[in-house]
């Protein structure tokens, strides 16, 4: 079979690979904008021959099929890159700018890649937290250790890439290098916390993505007209990589960025300036958006749609948003990485009828609830949710087995638990697996329980997911203590035994924030004396909550503040 | 400078010294709730770093700070929402301090 595809198709059929797509839409229209970041605005036509010059001056060091680190914050360099990567038929590893030295490491392990591009180390970094490559390259053995170019990111005092184009060696070629991509080979490998175990790589073809960001569109009613989208969280989440990176230039969109740290003043500044027609956020974002009188400031006609998902968020923050900005449908939408990641969308005109429900599956994708034994359940039952489409995922990155677990007969299982209504509407009600969605991120239990046992001290560990107003959901975390367990400070021995023991779990604390990422701490971390535990000497997740001393996590909205116009503080 | 002139200024830095110790409060309170995990109050020290020693959220951050505004009746710099802005305790209680008593 002819897979290959060198020239964007001249007859009606869309572009097959992510490379041919955006060479299609700087075809149809160079002189759009495709590109904001901050001051830098590039048309298709740019955007194009910047990802050529770059491509060309990689390509000696990056073969088809060939794994490359990206690890870098939500900017234009970022994108630029991508796109440089793809059209080499390599595959995009992003590896987020927050993990620690450990996590990048082990990142690196896996992956594999022939070359890491991030960010020169801080000149002010703290070593050992945020580590820079040289901490991440020296724990990895010298056979797995990538090439790395360090790219400085937003340094354009002159309106331009150029140390970007500098960091790379690019020069002006005006066209890229013509390499063959396979439409079924990867395209980026995406951090998933995984079903069950330790993080892995979901391994997305260009298939995928693009099915799954059109499925998305159309499950939106978006068949034409120009889409400016603004991303706020990072680029390497699943929606951000599929709707909005991928998505937005597949279909001659503009993609704004967020350039820095979220405020609901610098949305509604972009979302003005740039005629922001959709947007995605997370539920502390959400909240963000009901305080204070932001939204007087700005004309935010154009904004349409603003996407959110991952949580269950609460009916009265809704409200509020959608009583400030009446023109804009929030946009319920369930999805996993695993998933391309869009699975259903919730229209605002079915939410009234269907409190709770997720939304009904994107067009093209099949969505069933299935028994123990992988049997079809009839609608209203409650069982395992799965999922077939095109945007289902090839499997995990050299993970044969686990890949085998949850992709059987073409579909996808979940691990996610839910129903159906007779009309197609899906429930969720909870998981079968071990993780957590802290603020849109996936978290492994496994993992953070894998961390707080490497520290001497912790014999055993256990985690369990808490509601969060804020963030979704958060961790937290029950350790029993070694015997022996005593402070690396030392504490006196005739110090008493809870002395010692707050010694130690602030010890756990410290050791938690060096070696995890911030979503992956837990919020609490108790000492127990032994744990509820099954017959057979397991412990008992189910009874755990037995354990809990639950204190309320802050309220849940936000308190009511009258959007009025504050007095001038202080007269000068 | 009158007499009265001269009551009103100690008045006025009376107050202040209240309304410094006010914030001051609000500050450790706050803290002390944002902290990952939470802490108790008195284990809230001025050299402590808010990102690196507290482990502070950045938007919940931003939330209690929009809070602070409403509380105080005052409005902080676009930037100064930010955690980013702020290294320690201290540093935080300094700038919510001055903006308060101008």
């Amino acid at each position: 079979m002819d897979t290959g595809e060198l020239v964007p198709s001249d007859t009606d059929a869309p572009p097959l690979t992510i490379p041919s797509s955006f060479a299609h839409s700087a075809t149809v229209a160079p002189l759009a904008p495709a590109l904001t970041d901050g001051l830098l605005c590039l048309t298709y036509r740019q955007l194009q021959g910047e990802v050529s010059d770059l491509s060309h001056a990689l390509a000696p060091l990056v073969s088809a099929g060939d794994r490359v680190a990206l690890q870098l914050p939500r900017s234009a360099e970022y994108v630029v890159l991508y796109l440089a990567v793809l059209s080499l038929g390599a595959v995009v590893v992003p590896l987020s700018p927050d993990l620690s030295a450990h996590e990048t490491g082990g990142e690196l392990l896996l992956c594999e890649p022939v070359l890491l591009l991030c960010e020169p180390r801080a000149p002010d970094a703290r070593p050992g937290r945020r580590a820079d490559a040289t901490d991440r390259v020296g724990g990895t053995p010298a056979a797995a250790a990538p090439a790395v170019v360090y790219v400085p990111v937003r340094a354009r005092a002159d309106g331009a890439l150029t140390e970007l184009r500098t960091a790379c060696g690019a020069v002006a070629v005006g066209c890229a290098p013509q390499r063959r991509v396979d439409p079924a080979a990867a395209a980026v490998l995406l951090a998933t916390s995984g079903s069950y175990g330790l993080p892995k790589r979901v391994v997305l073809s260009h298939t995928a993505l693009l099915a799954s960001a059109r499925a998305h569109r159309a499950s939106l009613g978006l068949t034409g007209g120009h889409e400016v989208a603004l991303a706020v969280v990072p680029l390497n989440f699943g929606y951000c990589n599929t709707v909005q990176l991928v998505g937005q230039f597949d279909s001659g969109g503009h993609l704004v960025l967020l350039d820095g740290d979220f405020l609901p003043s610098r949305f509604g500044r972009l979302v003005e300036r740039h005629g922001v027609t959709s947007t995605l956020l997370v539920p502390a974002m959400l909240r963000l958006l009901t305080l204070g009188d932001w939204d007087r400031a700005y004309d935010l006609h154009s904004l349409r749609h603003i996407v959110y998902g991952g949580a269950a968020t609460s009916q009265e923050i809704l409200d509020r948003i959608e009583e400030r900005l009446p023109g804009v449908e929030l946009v319920e939408t369930y999805g996993q990485t695993e998933a391309g990641p869009r699975v259903t969308t919730m229209r605002r005109r079915d939410r009234h009828d269907r409190p709770g429900s997720v939304g009904r599956a994107l067009p093209g994708i099949e969505v069933s609830v299935r028994d123990e034994e992988f049997g079809v359940l009839p609608a209203g039952r409650s069982g395992e949710i799965a999922v077939r489409g095109p945007g289902v995922m090839t499997g995990y990155y050299d993970r044969p087995e686990e890949s085998a677990q949850v992709l059987r007969d073409g579909w996808l299982r979940t691990g996610d638990l839910g129903r159906l209504d007779e009309d197609g509407f899906l429930y969720l009600r909870g998981r079968l697996r071990n993780i957590a969605i802290v603020s849109g991120m996936n978290v492994s239990l496994e993992e953070v329980e894998a961390a707080l046992t490497a520290h001497p001290a912790v014999a055993e560990a256990v985690c369990a997911v808490r509601a969060d107003a804020r963030a979704g959901e958060t961790l937290v975390a029950w350790v029993r203590l070694a015997p022996d367990a005593h402070g690396a400070c030392g504490r006196a021995p005739e110090a008493g035994a809870p002395d010692r023991q707050a010694t130690v779990l602030k010890e756990v604390i410290g050791f938690c924030r060096d070696r995890l990422s911030a979503h992956k701490r837990p919020r609490r971390i108790e000492a127990v004396a032994e744990f509820p535990r099954t017959r057979t000497g397991k412990i008992d997740r189910s009874a755990l909550h037995t354990l809990s001393r639950d204190s309320p996590a802050g309220s849940d909205v936000p308190a009511r503040t009258c959007p009025k116009s504050r007095r001038q503080a202080v007269d000068d | 400078m009158t007499t009265n002139e001269v009551q009103d200024e100690a008045a006025a830095r009376m107050n202040g010294g209240q309304e410094a110790d006010r914030v001051a409060a609000w500050a450790v309170r706050k803290l002390a709730v944002l902290s990952i995990p939470p802490r108790p109050e008195e284990e809230i020290a001025p050299g402590q770093s808010l990102a690196e020693d507290l482990g502070v959220d950045s938007l919940a951050f931003i939330e209690a700070l929009v809070s602070f505004e409403e509380e105080f009746g005052v409005r902080l710099d676009e930037d100064r929402l930010l955690l980013s802005s702020y290294d320690t305790v201290q540093d935080l209680c300094d700038h919510l301090r001055a903006t308060r008593i101008r």
